[in-house]
């Protein structure tokens, strides 16, 4: 039997790796051998580990699984929690309302109680409110909510920063992306200026912000900071599965600014990600940025191309057809569970926009 | 009329030391980079003129006032009684800290900000000056509480140049010490273009060593690892080098002579225009490289504002991917003309070469063709494997790979061990050089659907039996079924895969979970694969053989309780309660049925 000594030598060798099958497999097998050796204490921190794992490493449905599990643990005996693993639980419930958004067969009802749930935790740890505004904002923008929006917003912009609150630069991009989302994109554009020239300390940063500034930037007219942001922020998420979503905004990005050669390159080298979304939430923008990239090939003349898919050639037209296809069956199960068509009506527009009438260079260099 | 603030001294230093500096010991760097510039600033004008900082240290001995006292005296151009009132009297001027950025592109504003971070470790300063642009000689003398009075020496010079003198605080002695002193002049100055002496011996070297001549390549490389030893503490496995002429950048890269955990970062030594700006610098290679660590000096990257590590620009970016691209080309090189030393390079930093290869082609092409791994037919490149096995699997565990590369290999499909880390990323990423590789990932699942079928007459004639079989196992979630495979020698093999673990995970969260997260993971089932694990029994096994025939059904029940744990543990699969519980209850029911002489129970 592998002993609690080992274990705890695969959880801090587990940290030592990049986030990804390798990191989350180490992590399962510590797991297992944690509940063999009935340890909870290690099985809680086991639990926590994998769950982020899961979650940055593009498997967010398995983090339902471990999340709940210790979120039942706590309930059945708080006290077995060390305080700092009572802060992770809560921590990791902002990425569950974020997966319960991505994900169409959660119900509406169940979304909306996970969320109240959430306020009365957070509330139980000492009226840690910052994030949680933060959440029922992210939720009111799924829904198309826009008074909700409006409302939610204010309260989480004027709401002190608390222990909960997400890194500054993860806090402040989401808030630049609402702004945006309520036409307010000149204000996003300063509220994110200081932390795009700063530094950071989170895992997901800085490419985060950057990218969540790259419509913005497009549309303040501010190219050399799109520009630069694109550059900065695709270097950093590559390849990454669980930035899945993030790509597909960088995809959009080079469709509407006439650089559809580096688009294609970006779409042959990511494509293979999207056998294995992460959720369908992180499919349809991929789907759209590739769609839009294709789309911009077919009207400059090169529909002829293919593009290299589970080891076949695929044409241009048919590979576009199939993302417009996937991205609007996605937006019609949103819809359902929503009961709205927020969700159609955006995609059709996003897939509609027409590109920058100008090209835009994309190194300094290259005028 | 627009009034300024008036600023106090005493909290800019303290601002400064608690949020610009990490350490009082970078007082020595400034001073010796004010000496620098002085000296740039002369040379300009005046290319023969003098070039030498000299510095004396004075240990404090029985002196009551408090720590020792230091003096920084350059060749350089000195200041203009103007420029002494307008430069020094205006310290802390700047507020914002980008105009503290430090760049140092024009030296007169620069002057005044590297004095200040003398008052880190004194309370009074006094700068002698005279200017190559002729005036008298002035004093200057500033305290921290933001007074100063300017005056003529007490001696007139004869040549420009400038003598910076401070005495320690007694809080600060142990930073104005001649030791301390000199060891921190060498860390920051060695490099410098020009002699600087401490109490009259000499702490720099006739420039940086990679640019120094040799008598041959062998002879440099010896001296250069010679180098890297004192620099790093190891003998380079090699030295590699470096250039970018873009970040005016030469340097050379050690590589590590044993295995890097790839966590640790940076540890680089950056010279920025010969004064070191850190050593542990960070973002100068890209992170595969971590099996590298770099000196260099560079004339065109930008320091942050407390110039103690790299300002993560464009530049740095260009650089980053540049130095990125020589260690590459290096080991490019390597593997045509040493495949010895590449050999030895591999067998320590495999992983940097295998996250590497993940986005690069020629390094993906270098590790198919000469990086070993574990496979059921001993250790081998994914080149040669593949010529063998076209058909190939991998497992994604160690523990997996040891227990089914026996059977698996029985079956005549090849298994690759990728249980480490990007293993199995790079098995994926293969077609991307070789359209035609099919390497998949083995599902143990599949594998049980290789095994061949049990003899049909022998299988009709084992259904009672696997009846009550599938009955005692069901408890513990798991099926069972019949096989027939090699080798003889193995009784049963216990397969089951992530998606059967992840299921099973999914269900027993949603029974712990209340209402709310029962019916959010219910929801969520159906895009989690269903999967069971499965005990595959080997009917070509003799004992198994002899268990299916056994007509005491609940004697067998037994016996594929007992082969369950058995296959568990001999798959170092983890034991639940409930695997526990069945392991202990077959074993005390054989024991029971062999003391009775093996009558059967009543």
């Amino acid at each position: 039997m592998t002993e609690a000594y080992q274990v705890y030598r695969m959880l801090a060798d587990a940290w030592d790796l990049p986030y990804g099958e390798a990191r989350t497999v180490l992590l399962e097998g510590a797991l297992r051998a944690a509940e063999d050796l009935r340890d909870p204490k290690l099985v809680i921190q086991a639990r926590l580990d994998l769950t982020r794992a899961y979650q940055h490493g593009g498997e967010p449905v398995k983090a339902f699984a471990t999340f709940t599990r210790n979120l039942a643990a706590y309930d059945a005996e708080p006290g077995s929690f060390e305080e700092r693993q009572v802060r992770g639980l809560l921590w990791q419930f902002k990425w569950i309302m974020g997966s319960i958004r991505r994900f169409p067969e959660i119900p509406l009802r169940r979304a909306l109680d996970a969320l109240d749930d959430m306020e009365r935790r957070y509330r139980q740890a000492g009226g840690l409110l910052h994030a949680v505004y933060a959440a029922r904002c992210g939720m009111a923008r799924h829904l198309g909510d826009d008074e909700g929006l409006a409302e939610w917003f204010h309260r989480w912009h004027v709401q002190p920063r608390d222990d909960l609150s997400d890194c500054q630069a993860c806090d402040i991009g989401a808030r630049a992306s609402a702004l945006a989302c309520l036409g307010r994109d000149e204000e996003a554009v300063a509220l994110a200026a200081p932390v795009v020239s700063g530094t950071f300390t989170c895992s997901s940063q800085p490419q985060g912000i950057l990218t969540a500034m790259l419509p913005i930037y497009l549309r303040t007219s501010r190219p050399e900071e799109a520009a630069e942001a694109h550059r900065k922020a695709y270097r950093l998420c590559q390849g990454d599965l669980a930035s899945l979503d993030d790509l597909g905004e960088h995809l959009a990005f080079c469709a509407r600014t006439g650089n559809e050669a580096r688009g294609l390159e970006i779409l042959q080298r990511e494509l293979p990600l999207l056998d294995r979304p992460p959720s369908p939430g992180h499919a349809q923008p991929f789907m759209v940025g590739a769609a839009l990239v294709l789309r911009r090939l077919e009207e400059t003349g090169h529909g002829g191309l293919t593009v290299l898919r589970g080891g076949r050639e695929v044409p241009v037209p048919e590979l576009r057809a199939a993302m417009e296809a996937g991205a609007r069956e996605i937006a019609a199960r949103f819809d359902a569970r929503n009961g709205t068509d927020v969700h159609t009506r955006r995609l059709e527009a996003d897939l509609a926009a027409p590109p920058m009438t100008r090209p835009l260079p994309l190194l300094p260099g290259d005028a | 009329m627009d009034n300024a603030f008036q600023v106090d001294l005493r909290g800019v230093v303290d601002l400064l030391s608690r949020h610009l500096y990490s350490s009082p010991r970078v007082y020595v760097r400034e001073l010796l980079q004010n000496a620098t510039d002085a000296i740039t600033a002369r040379r300009a004008a005046e290319p023969g003129a003098p070039a030498a900082v000299t510095v004396t240290v004075t240990d404090p001995g029985g002196d009551a006032r408090g720590g020792g006292l230091v003096s920084v005296s350059d060749t350089g151009i000195g200041l203009t009684e103007h420029e002494v009132h307008v430069l020094l009297a205006t310290i802390g001027r700047s507020s914002k800290r980008d105009e503290l950025g430090f760049s140092r592109h024009e030296f007169l504003g620069q002057f005044g900000i590297g004095l200040l971070s003398g008052f880190l470790v004194a309370d009074e300063i006094t700068v002698e000056t005279r200017s190559a642009r002729g005036g008298p000689t002035i004093r200057w003398t500033g305290t921290s509480d933001g007074r100063y009075r300017v005056e003529p020496a007490a001696t007139e010079w004869a040549e420009p140049g400038t003598t910076v003198t401070l005495r320690a605080r007694p809080d600060a002695a142990e930073w104005v010490t001649g030791r301390t002193v000199t060891e921190l002049a060498r860390l920051y100055g060695a490099l410098l273009p020009f002699e600087v002496t401490v109490n009259g011996r000499g702490v720099t070297l006739d420039g940086p060593p990679w640019l120094a001549g040799h008598a041959s390549p062998a002879a440099r490389r010896s001296a250069l690892r010679a180098y890297g030893e004192e620099q790093f503490g190891f003998v380079p496995l090699d030295v590699v080098d470096l250039a970018v002429p873009e970040a005016g950048l030469t340097g050379v890269a050690c590589i590590l002579p044993a295995p890097a955990n790839p966590a640790v970062r940076g540890a680089h030594r950056v010279y920025l225009k010969r004064m070191l700006l850190s050593d542990s610098a960070d973002g100068l290679l890209p992170d595969w490289a971590f099996f590298a660590r770099c000196v260099v000096d560079a004339t065109e990257l930008r320091p942050t504002a407390g110039r103690e590590a790299l300002y993560d620009d464009d530049l740095l970016a260009h650089t980053r991917d540049e130095l990125g691209r020589q260690l590459r080309d290096w080991l490019v090189r390597l593997a045509e003309t040493e495949p010895e030393r590449l050999r030895a390079f591999l067998a320590l930093h495999h992983l940097g070469v295998k996250a590497l290869a993940l986005h690069d082609d020629d390094l993906l092409r270098l590790v198919d063709r000469r990086l070993e791994f574990e496979t059921s037919a001993g250790p081998m490149t994914l080149a040669a494997f593949r010529a063998v096995h076209p058909q190939g699997r991998y497992t994604t565990s160690v523990d997996e790979f040891r227990q089914l590369a026996a059977v698996s290999a029985a079956q005549g499909v090849g298994l690759v061990n990728a249980g480490y880390v990007h293993d199995a990323e790079i098995l994926a990423a293969l077609p991307r050089i070789d359209p035609a590789a099919r390497l998949d990932r083995l599902d143990p699942g599949e594998l049980a659907t290789r095994l061949g079928p049990a003899d049909p007459d022998a299988e009709l004639r084992a259904r009672p039996f696997l009846a009550a079989a599938a009955r005692a196992l069901d408890p513990l979630g798991c099926q069972v079924v019949l096989r027939d495979f090699d080798p003889a020698a193995l009784p049963a093999l216990y397969l089951t895969s992530r998606a059967a673990r992840h299921h099973a995970e999914l269900r027993d969260a949603r029974d712990a979970g209340d209402e709310l997260w029962a019916d959010v993971l219910g929801a969520l089932e159906r895009s989690v694969a269903a999967d069971r694990p499965s005990l595959v029994l080997n009917h070509r096994n003799p004992l198994v053989w002899r268990v299916t025939g056994l007509p005491d059904l609940s004697l067998a029940a037994t016996a594929v309780e007992a082969l369950y744990g058995m296959a568990l543990l001999h798959g170092h699969h983890p034991l639940r309660p409930a695997d526990t519980a069945a392991l202990n209850r077959s074993f005390l029911g054989l024991l029971d049925w062999a003391v009775q002489g093996g009558h059967g129970r009543d």
